[in-house]
């Protein structure tokens, strides 16, 4: 009976100290952006390209992934169905308000666009944010 | 197309090539559409100038940009090839040249704002050489001797997430310089109004979830007759026997509820509704239902087929006609 008891207690404290609750996308950004961090309203303004600006005056660069899960997340996070987002660029591009997102492939590629304009926002996998970019929010 | 000067100021110019040949415009026609300068402050202010379309409406927009559009055959007073029935004029406001808009964020909710300055319809320019031409259920319209008349309107609306919802309005003046009405081979009614106020009120909604997206809109148009003009259109009709009606107010509305069976496939059906009372032809009510779907192979590129079913019952004219339209839409 004890050895039980102790076995179920190892599991039990196997579970809770290797149960990290892992966050879905990081948004990340190029490091010029001088905001160290945004909130999900603030997410959802820039990628319904309704905010263009940082506070600081300088250009929103939006960047998008075409497809996959890290798309799929950022779409639940911005409360819009893919094929919302992408009509609502289109509206936005055929009314002359502004550009929509520059596509990439992957999480390596948006690693790579984002670090390398300045201004530029994008998302990639938990997990998958290096150096070369900084992290704005984390999503769950 | 569009340039951006800086990360505020930008210019944007919309052309249209229509290559069709149909009665109004021959083997085809050109034309600027849109062209105008954009200042952004931020979210809060935006002014443009130049020559666009107005904030009014949600569809309003967007109904010359059939990329953005799942209709092959669109509701009644956006549909240009209903020109003869249905007098956009006097539902949709005409291009504005001044606006200032924006949003204010609160939390995650977007209130929208935007209010114009724009021109008034387009017949007090073409009126004078219109003015012997006279079709069946298409107004007529005299020599306007007045050049200083302009519209205005202002949106107010809320977004969150995929919901917007928004109500419009609008004011401008009715080119209604010999107003005239013909029925069959009778002689046209006419009344001379003058230039008579015109109101817009519109309301519109849009949400998705689940991969369906409900669409709706009404406007609701009301002229401001004197108590003396009413009382002359009310023996006019009287004696026209209903050719032309005794009543100004016109209405409109539409629904339409869209699914997404895939990103390349989707289906629709629509149901829009039209009352004109000043006309013996829609002014009891003239129905659509109609039924589509849509592929799009690319993101850019959609192919579009529509069933609709039009009718209208009067005691002057017995209207029903059913069709099948075919589009596609690219953008580039």
């Amino acid at each position: 009976m004890k050895t039980i008891k102790y076995l179920a207690l190892l599991i039990i404290g196997i579970f809770i100290f290797t149960n990290e609750s892992y966050s879905q996308i990081q948004i990340i950004a190029n490091k010029s952006v001088k905001e160290s961090s945004i909130n999900k309203a603030k997410l959802k303004n820039i990628y319904t390209l309704d905010t263009k600006q940082w506070s600081d005056g300088g250009k929103i660069i939006v960047v998008d992934q075409k497809t996959g899960g890290a798309k799929e997340d950022l779409c639940k996070a911005v409360g819009q169905p893919a094929a919302n987002l992408a009509q609502l660029w289109m509206r936005v591009k055929l009314s002359g308000e502004g550009n929509p997102p520059t596509s990439v492939s992957n999480d390596d590629e948006m690693l790579s666009k984002v670090a390398s304009i300045p201004g530029a926002i994008g998302y990639v996998t938990a997990g998958k944010a290096n150096a070369s970019v900084q992290v704005l929010l984390e999503i769950k | 197309m569009r340039n951006e000067f800086n990360d505020n100021f930008s210019a944007f110019l919309n052309l249209e090539f229509t290559n069709n040949y149909n009665s109004l415009n021959g083997w085809g026609s050109f034309g600027i559409k849109e062209a105008f300068m954009r200042y952004q402050l931020n979210d809060q202010l935006i002014a443009k100038v130049g020559m666009f379309i107005p904030k009014f409406n949600n569809l309003y927009e967007i109904y010359e940009k059939t990329p953005l559009l799942p209709y092959a055959f669109r509701p009644f007073v956006y549909e240009t090839v209903l020109e003869s029935v249905v007098d956009q004029n006097d539902f949709l406001p005409n291009k504005a040249f001044a606006q200032i808009e924006g949003f204010v964020p609160v939390d995650e909710v977007k209130l929208d704002y935007a209010a114009y300055f724009g021109n008034i319809e387009s017949k007090y320019i073409t009126s004078s050489e219109k003015k012997d031409e006279i079709t069946t259920s298409l107004p007529v319209y005299g020599m306007n001797q007045k050049n200083d008349l302009a519209a205005f309107g202002a949106r107010i609306g809320a977004r969150y997430n995929s919901l917007k919802v928004g109500v419009s309005f609008s004011k401008d003046m009715k080119n209604m310089n010999n107003f005239s009405v013909k029925y069959g081979t009778a002689a046209p009614v006419v009344v001379n109004f003058g230039d008579v106020p015109r109101t817009k009120i519109g309301v519109d909604l849009n949400v998705s979830q689940f991969g369906f997206t409900l669409a709706g809109e009404m406007i609701m148009t009301s002229l401001e007759l004197t108590d003396s003009k009413e009382a002359t259109l009310k023996a006019t009709s009287k004696a026209s026997k209903g050719i032309i009606g005794e009543e100004t107010n016109k209405l409109f509305y539409f629904t339409s509820l869209k699914y997404n069976i895939s990103d390349e496939f989707f289906v629709y059906g629509m149901y829009n509704y039209f009352q004109d009372k000043m006309l013996y032809n829609t002014q009891d009510g003239l129905k659509s239902i109609s039924g589509g779907i849509g592929y799009s192979p690319l993101s850019n590129v959609t192919f579009k087929a529509q069933y609709f079913h039009n009718n209208s019952d009067n005691n002057l004219l017995e209207y029903t006609h059913d069709g099948l339209m075919i589009a596609t839409s690219v953008a580039f």
